[in-house]
């Protein structure tokens, strides 16, 4: 009587783990299947300077590109190597050095109008992917510095060249404490304490 | 150089002197726009430059003299970075513009006190002594904390300044009392600080403000251990924090109108006479440790406190607001940074509970996200860490860094972001644009084919509606092609009819064809004669086309009556086109079969 009563139990207390295990599992798979697409999560680590250097339309398509399969990791310059062990640890695959063909990585910069040479032919303004340039026909055109995001491609379209790239501004707030490094001291002699 | 550990044996006060007149000022403007040009001529407290962003401050001239050169010039910072800065050469007369007191500072609301302070040049820790933004929310502070504590190593400026200057402070702090209206007024001072806090104490008692003495050690003395330490829950969210410095020179301002042009530093460290120097705002290092006398041996310049200092490279390099302490110190031997031997000193010492050495691994690694995950973010950069490695570990100069790169980080995600919104935005707003021209120009189409129908409406052919037309005709064709297929069937239907009775068929026939073209003729005669009278008469005659269509309706019936009247005479067995026709054509075939019989009956008869 108490081996069928002490089985009995057992059976129970494992039917109810078991039902706790499913359910809790149930409440969890959600969690995992409730993250964005993998195109979207891709496009969140790119740097969005929409350049096209990629070869592709923007950041949003070489994200889908890479969702897919079909592009490689090594191809964003803006991104640096930075983003490419970003992208390769999301994607786990392998770190891939910059593709031999990509175009070399420059520091950032931001567009600047010459105000005196614009024409106003607004050309620039419709190759700009983040809406950054403001002007109308025939009017001065200027860059807004702040939402450049240093593409350069306004730079090809200008009939006069009246594009520049300028190194980000230098304010206080862009100062930045340099990486530790213990200075090599010249000594002089006489001079030691 | 922050991994200085040797402490100042007593903090015993040093007296104030006032800095000779330098050979040239390098001034740093701050976030300021330069107004004046180079080779001017300016005069002592003249505007040089104007606050350029909410972040800067204007700069004055400390005195009179010619502007040398404005451009980048190496600043007090760490590794002395090139900034926009102003060399000013004194000729030595301190020629100075009158100062203007502001009797109305009493009317002021603290957002025009905050600008009046920037305009002044009067600088607190981040820009302007009253952050603009706060100011312009402006809730009367809760608490407001002027922050004279100095426990960090070898600085004695504030002290000094409250020991020698205590009723322009205390008159300082009203005004900001008064202007400000904070529920309490604390005057923060370290317990150490003994000669100040006598000065204090006769005038606390007079006045609106408290005088808070801390005992805790380095870094309470800091912003945040300091509101954490004096603000009572409920006003720790509503709480400001400011140094003594700015509320001194605050005071000057607007009290005595007086730009903010010279500071109070401690130079300490391996000089003569360490001493407390007033000097005029970008006045030379060299020139700060000359007075106070340096010896000959080479040495390391501090800028900074004991803890939080850095070395600077150069000793031609101005002062600024910021500057309220400078260390020789002299060199020691190789700092050589040796492995960790993990002893634990700095995690022991970490007034943040962090645990540096692990720290340090992560961040000298640059994993940044482990050290996120250790905490980073906490690490108030007091520099215990450093001092006490007894493996000379950059910790402090790698923190900082670290610090900053994840700050770097975060700056560049947010404005990815808005990249990414503002060129989905543009997408959207290209397509939008699209599809609203192809909308316009199916609108446009569609109005041009309704005017080209109503130019067709008002033309002579037709008065009558298209539909009505279009019936007519089809019937007109129908009557036609009925007409041309019993010509081809007639010879079969009636194969067996006699010549005689095939002719009277067919003159039946073209009596028939003839009298339905007569119709057809009459009826067009008819339309084109009431179209002519529509246009003759006037627009306005429109009723009388429904008329017409009536008559001309009429005759086409009359006129296909006729012909189905005479099919019924001709034909025996067309096939039926037409569904409604069926019945029509039945009885037209029974006639037919009657009328072929009647015949054939005379015909035997004739016979």
């Amino acid at each position: 009587m108490t081996l069928v009563l002490r089985l009995l139990l057992l059976w129970l207390a494992i039917w109810l783990l078991g039902k706790i295990l499913r359910s809790s599992a149930l409440k969890l798979r959600p969690a995992a299947a409730s993250l964005p697409p993998l195109a979207e999560r891709i496009d969140a680590l790119l740097p969005q300077t929409q350049c096209g250097q990629c070869g592709h339309a923007g950041c949003q398509p070489y994200a889908q590109a890479l969702a897919r399969g079909e592009d490689s990791i090594n191809r964003c310059p803006p991104g640096g190597e930075d983003g490419i062990r970003k992208l390769a640890a999301l994607l786990h695959t392998d770190y891939l050095p910059f593709a031999a063909d990509a175009p070399p990585q420059k520091p950032k910069a931001v567009a600047l109008i010459d105000e005196a040479t614009c024409i106003g032919c607004t050309l620039c303004i419709q190759a700009c992917p983040v809406d950054a340039i403001l002007g109308s026909a025939k009017q001065m055109h200027t860059v807004l510095a702040d939402e450049c995001t240093g593409c350069e491609l306004c730079l090809a379209p200008c009939p006069v060249d009246c594009i520049s790239m300028r190194p980000a501004t230098s304010l206080p707030a862009d100062w930045r404490w340099g990486y530790p490094v213990i200075a090599i001291k010249a000594v002089k002699p006489g001079t030691a304490a | 150089m922050s991994r200085q550990t040797r402490l100042p044996a007593a903090a015993s006060s040093h007296p104030l002197t006032t800095l000779p007149l330098p050979a040239q000022l390098n001034l740093w403007l701050q976030g300021s726009r330069c107004c004046v040009e180079v080779g001017q001529r300016v005069l002592k407290h003249q505007l040089l430059a104007q606050a350029d962003n909410e972040f800067g401050a204007a700069v004055h001239a400390p005195t009179s003299g010619h502007i040398r050169a404005i451009g980048p010039l190496p600043q007090a910072l760490p590794d002395a970075p090139l900034r926009d800065g102003l060399q000013l050469q004194p000729d030595g007369q301190d020629e100075a513009l009158p100062l203007q007191a502001n009797t109305d500072w009493p009317a002021l609301s603290p957002l025009a006190l905050a600008i009046r302070l920037q305009d002044m040049g009067v600088m607190g820790q981040h820009g302007p002594l009253l952050p603009l933004a706060w100011a312009a929310a402006a809730p009367p502070p809760a608490l407001l904390i002027i922050n004279a504590v100095e426990n960090e190593p070898f600085l004695q400026a504030d002290s000094t300044l409250l020991r020698e200057q205590a009723a322009a402070v205390a008159d300082a702090m009203a005004m900001l009392g008064r202007i400000l209206q904070p529920a309490r007024l604390v005057l923060a001072i370290q317990q150490e600080q003994g000669a100040a806090i006598n000065a204090l104490r006769s005038l606390a008692a007079s006045q609106s403000w408290q005088l808070e003495v801390i005992q805790a050690p380095y870094p309470a003395g800091d912003d945040a251990p300091l509101l954490q330490s004096l603000a009572r829950p409920e006003e720790s969210s509503n709480s400001l924090c400011l140094p003594l410095a700015g509320v001194y020179a605050a005071g000057r301002a607007i009290l005595h109108g007086e730009p903010c042009i010279s500071r109070i530093v401690t130079v300490s460290g391996a000089v003569k006479q360490p001493q407390n120097i007033l000097a005029l705002l970008g006045s030379p290092v060299a020139d700060l440790l000359a007075c106070a006398g340096l010896p000959p041996q080479r040495h390391a310049i501090v800028h900074g406190g004991g803890l939080r200092g850095f070395a600077l490279p150069d000793t031609a390099i101005g002062i600024h607001q910021h500057s309220h302490c400078l260390l020789a110190l002299a060199d020691q031997a190789e700092l050589i940074a040796q492995p960790c031997v993990r002893c634990g000193d700095c995690a022991s010492i970490c007034p943040s509970q962090l645990q540096p050495q692990e720290l340090y691994w992560h961040c000298s690694q640059q994993q940044l996200e482990q050290a996120q995950h250790w905490r980073l973010a906490d690490c108030s950069q007091c520099g215990l860490c450093s001092a006490v490695c007894p493996s000379q570990l950059p910790l402090l100069d790698t923190f900082r860094q670290a610090s900053q790169q994840l700050l770097l980080a975060e700056q560049q995600q947010s404005a990815a972001d808005a990249a990414r919104q503002r060129h989905r935005f543009r997408q959207f707003r290209l397509e939008r644009d699209k599809q609203e021209k192809a909308q316009r120009l199916a609108e446009r189409a569609a109005q041009q084919a309704a005017k080209l129908a109503q130019q067709q409406a008002a033309a002579p052919s037709s008065t009558e509606p298209a539909a009505v037309v279009a019936d007519k005709q089809a019937a007109i064709a129908a009557a036609m092609a009925r007409a041309a297929e019993r010509q081809q069937q007639r010879p079969d239907t009636a194969p067996s009819a006699s010549t005689s009775e095939r002719d009277a068929a067919i003159a039946a026939n073209r009596q028939a064809t003839i009298d339905a073209a007569m119709a057809r003729a009459a009826a067009r005669k008819a339309a084109q004669d009431a179209a002519k009278a529509a246009a003759a008469d006037s627009p306005a005659n429109n009723s009388a086309a429904p008329g017409l269509n009536q008559q001309q309706q009429a005759l086409i019936q009359a006129a296909m009556q006729r012909a189905s009247a005479q099919k019924t005479a001709a034909t025996a067995n067309s096939p039926a086109a037409m569904d409604e026709d069926k019945k029509a054509l039945i009885a037209a075939a029974m006639a037919r079969a009657a009328a072929q019989k009647a015949a054939r009956d005379a015909g035997e008869q004739e016979k």
